[in-house]
């Protein structure tokens, strides 16, 4: 594709099931009943000059420049506000419209700087474009007269500039922080001629107001008044590649807007279906550290990890690993080696690390960085439904009357996806949120809770229960769907189970910490509001009783039948790009792609007779264990594709016990992250940008990424994309491996997966995306799971009893902690903290209720020392009643906070996923860094020498 | 020149390490049958034993078969005697 912007059809789609004909311009067409003259006229290849229109923006009048004739009808209306009727007969360009519109584009050009040729914006602009469209030739009324050409430029925010001199007050920006990204931070302030686009109150500037930065604006915005940094720096894009972001499980489709290899902007791409168009800061502006300086481009090895790196060529990092490798094999025997596979790169190049580690290392010590956040979810919904996955896509959102978010942050972790469930918010839906704190969906902008379940940490399952002990005893249960799609035994069983006294929401209060009444309000109002889904996030599954409560969900939706139709369900959140693909590709120890038990001889002989070896049948080390058995001496050697576990696994200590134990760890990675440390070998990554292949959204969309430069790993083009990195390594070890593009890896993945069956990058091309199941029973994929049954057959509702955590607040540590994200960060911050997102975060803080602040003197900016029995750290105070009395929050992005030397190693029964939201704290007042953190960064700065590769002879 | 000690400086020097001695293995198995115990004593036996042959490495399994029963709850006790059958 070159660089052509994608057609605007000027106002939204609009379906019907009654068809309108007229004619325009002679021409006839027939759209949907309620579809405007405008989008009709664009739908046959007509171009009516529009400005403050938009197809992703509700119709608006203002700017008079798409003004048309209608015979019969008097006057010039505007076609974006004139929808279409029967035997209309339209004229788009007559003299008298000319004359119109002509003038109207006198009026906005008289009070716009005529700098088109040095302008960012020239060739690519609209306002240029309406003056071409018109014929604009001259301004009978000067320039002269007043204007607003002086006003100063905005150039707060790290990406975009706000210019108010260019703006034409089409209010398209605003309409768009209202309408696609709902955070309402933009308004026009002043009246007539005063009339200006404002970010937040007098005095703010777009950084300091409640802009979240997502571009939605800066898409919007028809001239150059909100533009990319990027663009005025770099020029015009020349080409246009869609790909798939790299951030989030929401799997946003960008269009990566080029200059030869150089990216100028990333624009989301309003074709694709998880992100219509919208995008967050993080995939839309963040993507700097591609270039970053502390990119590391060489392979490096060391035999110790007390020694400077050494750089060194691909043969020699190569031929040193598999050497290591080797070595510890022969002596210590396959299981003592083992690899994680990373949930940031494609479904390729993750299938290629388990088939390294099980056909390779001859282990199934191979284990991903869903173990630490979804891996409960795969547990629990495979217990309950048959399938390791949420049972809608996104767009299901829109059909939902009530929604249930537990657990999750959506507009900080899943924003892309929360703009569109605030949407449908606005439009009415109810609105119910579990979570200790209170998120910002909690009360925002035209959206309010109906109610906000402010619960313990840890005791999820109680409130659970409760819930089902209101649904079921007050006769709410919906037994016919229950009946047809579940077993009725084990219903019965359930019910008499939650209907005990023991689980009413009274009996519970004292541990839960919910209102009896709001916990009843709440279960009546999702079992009885109509279409109810649920949303969760790691909130559910970092805890002992991960498991438990991806359980408990599914045995509500069960018995209110919400499954199988769309606006209902049950629906994970996923944290990163590809976990859900991770999941699916055979990344867990104890299972092949496609979720088959290793155990299974006949999935387990497919594999061995494509790929001509034995594999171990025992199911393998799961991350803790691993380090666990590290520590013990029985496992030697890690590759660790694209993880930092060092910063992102709780338990600090023992993590880092474990990798100082391991005689050969291997780390592929863009940077030096804290696991680095801790390697042997550094073998260099490619971005997202760099390669070719395909991500699995959280809605088990599967969607192509797309190379857009070469691999800088690498000189001369002789870089290599990750999956080429993991096979170079399967060669050294003799595996000989061939693999010439991805498209070969996704052909042996649909070759030996079932539910894949039907995927290959050629169909994937054709049809833009797709969600698993593609098969001969789902040709075109399933984007809603579970309509005429379940997976597994019938329903399985599981008794979830409460277990308290063994992790409790006492005299020495007498606060719960609990962990999370950010919006303008991205899990360990490898990427963001590399980026000028930072000047929204910069630091951890944590976050402590007034009454808690106040009983130890602190007051926010304050230096706190937070400590567990496990260890502890020093971060700044925010004082706020976001967070409950007796709770404190923070999250993990900054090394030099490692929230994770606190947590511990408690974690779900099921899975092993870690119980990051619960640790046991005391806060108070520091003078500065710990003795742990002065260490670590004396330790971080000695670990990171490099010595310069030799000069050749 | 100072030494290079990863164990001093990756540590918090008052803990120690959980090792992968069979305590961390009571936990899990312990907690495992907890979360079934609510499906009736034989049952939970029946599952408790099931997961653990689906999850764990043969290493873990070996490590808690090798213990005494001491530390696990009954269920638990019953799960791992009936998994060395």
């Amino acid at each position: 594709m070159g660089f052509e912007r994608q057609a605007d059809f000027g106002t939204p789609e609009v379906t019907s099931d009654t068809q309108v004909s007229l004619t325009i311009d002679g021409r006839a067409v027939t759209v949907p009943a309620g579809t405007s003259v405008m989008r009709a006229a664009a739908e046959i290849g007509g171009a009516i000059p529009k400005l403050c229109a938009s197809d992703n923006l509700a119709a608006y009048g203002s700017c008079r420049l798409c003004l048309v004739e209608v015979d019969g009808m008097r006057g010039t209306p505007a076609s974006c506000t004139t929808p279409v009727a029967p035997g209309m007969v339209v004229h788009t360009q007559t003299p008298r419209l000319a004359k119109l519109r002509k003038g109207v584009m006198e009026l906005y050009i008289s009070d716009h700087p005529l700098d088109c040729l040095t302008c960012g914006a020239n060739n690519d602009c609209e306002l240029q474009d309406q003056a071409a469209a018109v014929g604009l030739r001259d301004v009978r009324y000067g320039y002269e007269g007043k204007n607003h050409l002086a006003q100063p430029v905005d150039a707060s925010n790290p990406y975009f500039d706000f210019d108010p001199a260019k703006c034409i007050v089409c209010s398209r920006c605003v309409r768009a922080c209202d309408e696609v990204q709902g955070t309402l931070a933009l308004t026009i302030d002043g009246r007539g001629f005063a009339s200006m686009v404002s970010a937040g109150q007098t005095g703010d500037d777009f950084l300091s107001s409640e802009c979240v930065s997502c571009g939605a604006c800066v898409q919007a915005c028809p001239t150059a008044t909100l533009q990319e940094k990027s663009v005025k720096e770099i020029g015009k894009p020349e080409r246009a590649v869609v790909t798939t972001c790299a951030y989030c499980g929401v799997g946003c489709t960008f269009r990566a807007e080029m200059r030869g290899e150089q990216l100028v902007r990333m624009v989301p791409w309003k074709d694709g279906k998880a992100n219509h168009g919208h995008s967050c800061v993080k995939g839309r502006f963040a993507w700097g550290y591609a270039n970053h300086q502390d990119r590391i481009t060489s392979p490096m090895i060391r035999d110790s990890i007390d020694q400077p790196w050494r750089e060194v060529s691909w043969d020699e990092a190569l031929g040193f690993t598999a050497a290591r490798l080797g070595a510890i094999k022969a002596q210590y025997g396959a299981r003592a080696l083992g690899g994680i596979t990373s949930s940031r790169c494609t479904n390729e190049e993750t299938f290629l690390v388990q088939k390294l580690v099980r056909s390779g290392f001859g282990s199934n010590n191979v284990d991903t960085c869903a173990r630490v956040c979804h891996s409960p979810t795969g547990y629990g919904l495979k217990t309950a439904f048959g399938t390791s996955a949420g049972t809608q896509d996104f767009d299901s959102v829109m059909h939902a009357d009530v929604i249930l978010v537990i657990g999750a942050n959506p507009t900080d972790a899943h924003p892309v996806f929360a703009s569109r469930m605030k949407r449908r918010l606005r439009d009415g839906a109810k609105l119910i949120v579990i979570d200790p704190r209170r998120i910002d969906l909690v009360r925002s902008p035209h959206i309010s809770a109906e109610h906000h379940l402010a619960l313990q940490p840890g005791t999820n399952v109680a409130v659970l229960t409760a819930m089902a002990h209101v649904i079921v005893s007050e006769g709410l249960a919906d037994e016919a769907f229950i009946r047809e799609r579940c077993d009725w035994d084990e219903y019965q069983d359930w019910a008499r189970f939650v209907c005990d006294a023991r689980h009413s929401p009274e009996a519970l209060e004292p541990v839960t910490r919910v209102a009896a009444e709001t916990l009843r309000a709440a279960a009546r109002l999702y079992a009885t509001g109509g279409n109810g889904a649920i949303y969760y996030g790691l909130g559910v599954t970092e805890h002992s009783q991960g498991s438990s409560t991806v359980m408990a969900i599914a045995n509500l939706a069960m018995v209110t039948g919400n499954i199988g139709r769309p606006g209902v369900g049950v629906n994970p959140l996923r944290g990163q790009n590809n976990v859900q693909g991770a999941c699916d590709m055979g990344s867990f120890p104890h299972e092949l792609s496609g979720y088959r038990h290793i155990s299974d001889s006949a999935a387990r002989a497919l594999f061995e007779q494509d790929w001509g070896v034995a594999l171990d049948s025992e199911p393998g080390l799961r991350i803790p264990n691993m380090l666990d058995a590290a520590v013990d001496g029985s496992f030697r050697a890690l590759y660790i594709q694209g993880e930092d576990i060092l910063q992102s696994d709780p338990d600090t200590a023992h993590v880092s016990a474990g990798l100082a134990a391991m005689d050969c760890v291997i780390v592929h990675d863009l940077f030096l992250n804290e696991t680095a440390n801790y390697a042997h070998v550094f073998l260099p990554g490619s971005t997202f940008l760099e390669k070719n292949g395909t991500f699995t959204n959280a809605e088990r969309r599967i969607q192509l990424v797309r190379k857009v430069m070469e691999p800088a790993n690498g000189p001369d083009g002789k870089g290599m994309e990750d999956w080429e990195v993991t096979q170079a390594l399967a060669n050294a070890m003799g595996l000989g491996w061939h693999y010439t593009h991805p498209a070969e890896i996704m052909d042996e993945i649909a070759r030996l997966t079932p539910s894949f069956a039907g995927v290959s990058h050629a169909r994937l091309e054709e049809a833009g995306s797709l969600q698993w199941p593609v098969n001969e029973a789902h040709p075109d994929g399933e984007p809603i799971m579970h309509i005429d049954g379940f997976v597994r057959g019938r329903g399985k509702f599981v008794v979830t009893d409460y277990v308290p955590t063994d992790e409790k607040t006492g005299p020495r540590f007498p606060l719960l902690l609990t962990t999370g994200r950010i919006l303008s960060q991205y899990n360990v911050g490898a990427q963001t903290r590399r980026t000028p997102n930072s000047v929204w975060h910069e630091a951890d803080v944590l976050e402590i209720h007034p009454t808690d602040a106040e009983n130890r003197g602190l007051k926010t900016g304050d230096w706190v020392r937070l400590a567990s029995r496990k260890g502890e750290t020093t971060l700044r105070a925010e004082v706020t009643d976001r967070v409950a009395p007796g709770v404190v929050y923070t999250t993990f992005h900054h090394p030099e906070t490692q929230a994770n030397v606190v947590t511990t190693e408690f974690s779900d029964w099921a899975t092993n996923c870690p119980e990051y939201k619960v640790t046991a704290v005391q806060v108070a007042a520091s003078n500065g860094p710990s003795d742990w953190q002065e260490d670590y960064a004396d330790l971080s700065a000695r670990a990171r020498r490099i010595l310069p590769a030799e000069a050749a002879e | 020149m100072p030494t290079f000690p990863p164990a001093r400086a990756a540590s918090c020097r008052r803990k120690r390490p959980n090792k992968m001695d069979a305590t961390r293995l009571h936990t899990m198995a312990n907690q495992i049958a907890r979360a079934f115990a609510a499906e009736g004593e034989d049952q939970a036996i029946a599952a408790t034993a099931e997961h653990i042959r689906l999850y764990w490495d043969p290493r873990m399994t070996a490590a808690i078969l090798a213990d005494d029963r001491k530390a696990l709850s009954p269920i638990a006790a019953a799960a791992v005697d009936r998994i060395a059958g």
